[in-house]
């Protein structure tokens, strides 16, 4: 391997790799705020206390965590068509990373709102409040400080996990990368831009949300 | 300062009754508050003091017994046919406007500035006008000497002065009473006096309080009548320089005995 030629072979491939990093960003912000509404609405059940239906939930939870998600890709890809559903593979790629990320976002969201001390309900309730509007006005928002730190760092597992779709012919970053080691045979350079590029990626998200993170749990000390 | 008796009752309450599964904590509890009145509830833990004050603005419910603010009853009616109906969830909150609550914990909203705070109730429950709440709300930070952090959230201040916002939120409400459910309990000593400073000007001004606390000597000089319980009922009651300086009971005097300030109890 000659290190002194990287800088022109980076600059050869780069653009072809560019390309690719574009879907998987569009896979990424496509799949993270459908991941997130799912995981809401599957934390509804829960929160208000609606056994059956938080029965079902629980069950969804625990298949969608505990298989693993190239295998819920491929049941995606094809094992819908013999349903004679065809979706083609951003479709599915984009739903089983939303379908399994929503599982893990339902149980960080529960967790955060449950953290939320008893004693604010009381408070809530002790000036006159009903129980909807001490959810709303006083139990969210404390959540949703509380759970900032572990649902970003779901979302940045979320983006690396979008390389998963290569799998099924998306042609992401990770597949983009594939296909110029197929063509040079510099795995491992390839691999190194590949990386470098996922990299760059979560850590402007990570970023974003340390900032926004750090104003609001200053307040809460 | 004595309480005419003819002053108007504010909060009336009878024979009440409540249990933690099978441990009944309130065996039967009677008593009325008169309005300007300032009522201090003595007792060792465990005694339903605390149970007590908490069910007259239905945090606890009850199984037993009824109890009113301002003639309105808490928690139950009764159906017309003997039998108590739980009220809907509207009349319980229309009900905890009328009551005050200062808790232990202070329970701020940690989201929100102190301002905010003492604002949430007036503007969010009672739909006041937001600057004249505000106007309203920095003059009762004023009173408890908070309102040079009218801007801070709670995390930045201390336990006394978290205490001190909690109570201008509740007063924020215009309460007919007040509920101190053992509020200077959770502060480190050197604290505890400007909260209890907050708590005897309030009484000056003809507040009418009912105060679950273990400071006796708040209860020898603010209290109007002293209730003290054990075993979930009312075993003495009275005007503090009497039944403090002679205790009728045994049990009173034991714990008067044993929580004297000069033993090393609390000191206010």
């Amino acid at each position: 391997m000659d290190w002194s030629q990287f800088g022109s072979f980076a600059a050869r491939y780069l653009p072809q790799l560019w390309n690719g990093m574009l879907v998987t960003i569009a896979v990424a912000a496509l799949a993270a705020p459908t991941a997130v509404a799912i995981g809401v609405v599957l934390t509804v059940p829960r929160v208000a206390g609606w056994r059956l239906l938080s029965g079902f939930v629980r069950a969804y939870i625990e298949v969608m965590r505990n298989t693993p998600l190239l295998v819920q890709m491929y049941l995606l890809f094809f094992g819908l068509p013999i349903l004679g559903i065809f979706w083609d593979e951003i479709t599915c790629g984009v739903l089983a990373v939303s379908l399994q990320h929503a599982a893990f976002l339902s149980e960080l969201i529960r967790s955060g709102i449950a953290a939320v001390s008893p004693k604010q309900w009381e408070a809530g309730q002790a000036i006159g409040m009903r129980r909807w509007a001490v959810f709303r006005q006083i139990i969210l928002p404390q959540a949703a400080i509380k759970v900032m730190a572990p649902v970003s760092n779901q979302l940045i597992v979320l983006v690396k996990d979008t390389s998963l779709v290569s799998a099924i012919g998306v042609l992401d970053l990770t597949l983009s990368g594939k296909v110029i080691i197929e063509r040079s045979g510099a795995s491992f350079e390839v691999f190194i831009l590949v990386a470098a590029l996922y990299l760059i990626l979560t850590s402007v998200i990570g970023a974003g949300f340390r900032i926004s993170e750090a104003r609001f749990t200053r307040r809460l000390g | 300062m004595p309480i005419p008796a003819g002053a108007p009752i504010v909060v009336s309450v009878n024979g009440l009754v409540k249990s933690f599964g099978p441990h009944r904590v309130l065996n039967g509890v009677s008593f009325d508050v008169r309005r300007g009145e300032v009522v201090v509830v003595l007792g060792p833990s465990g005694s339903g003091k605390s149970t007590m004050l908490r069910c007259v603005n239905f945090l606890e419910t009850f199984e037993g017994g009824t109890i009113t603010v301002d003639g309105a009853p808490v928690g139950y009616r009764s159906d017309g046919q003997g039998r108590r109906r739980m009220l809907d969830e509207k009349m319980v909150a229309e009900n905890r406007e009328r009551v005050g609550m200062v808790f232990q914990s202070f329970n701020l909203f940690s989201h929100r500035t102190v301002l905010q705070n003492v604002m949430m109730g007036p503007v969010s429950v009672q739909h006041r006008d937001k600057s004249e709440v505000r106007k309203q709300a920095l003059e009762l930070l004023e009173k408890v000497g908070m309102a040079e952090k009218a801007d801070q959230y709670p995390a930045r201040l201390s336990g006394g002065q978290q205490q001190r916002v909690a109570i201008a939120r509740a007063l924020a409400m215009r309460p007919a009473v007040m509920l101190f459910d053992e509020a200077t309990s959770a502060l480190d000593p050197e604290l505890v006096g400007e909260v209890l400073r907050v708590m005897r000007e309030l009484a000056t001004e003809g507040m009418t309080m009912v105060v679950v606390t273990h400071e006796m000597s708040f209860a020898r000089e603010v209290a109007d009548r002293v209730i003290f319980m054990d075993g979930g009922a009312i075993v003495e009651q009275g005007v503090p320089h009497e039944i403090m300086a002679n205790p009728q009971t045994e049990r009173f005097r034991s714990f008067l005995g044993t929580d004297r300030p000069d033993r090393g109890a609390r000191i206010a």
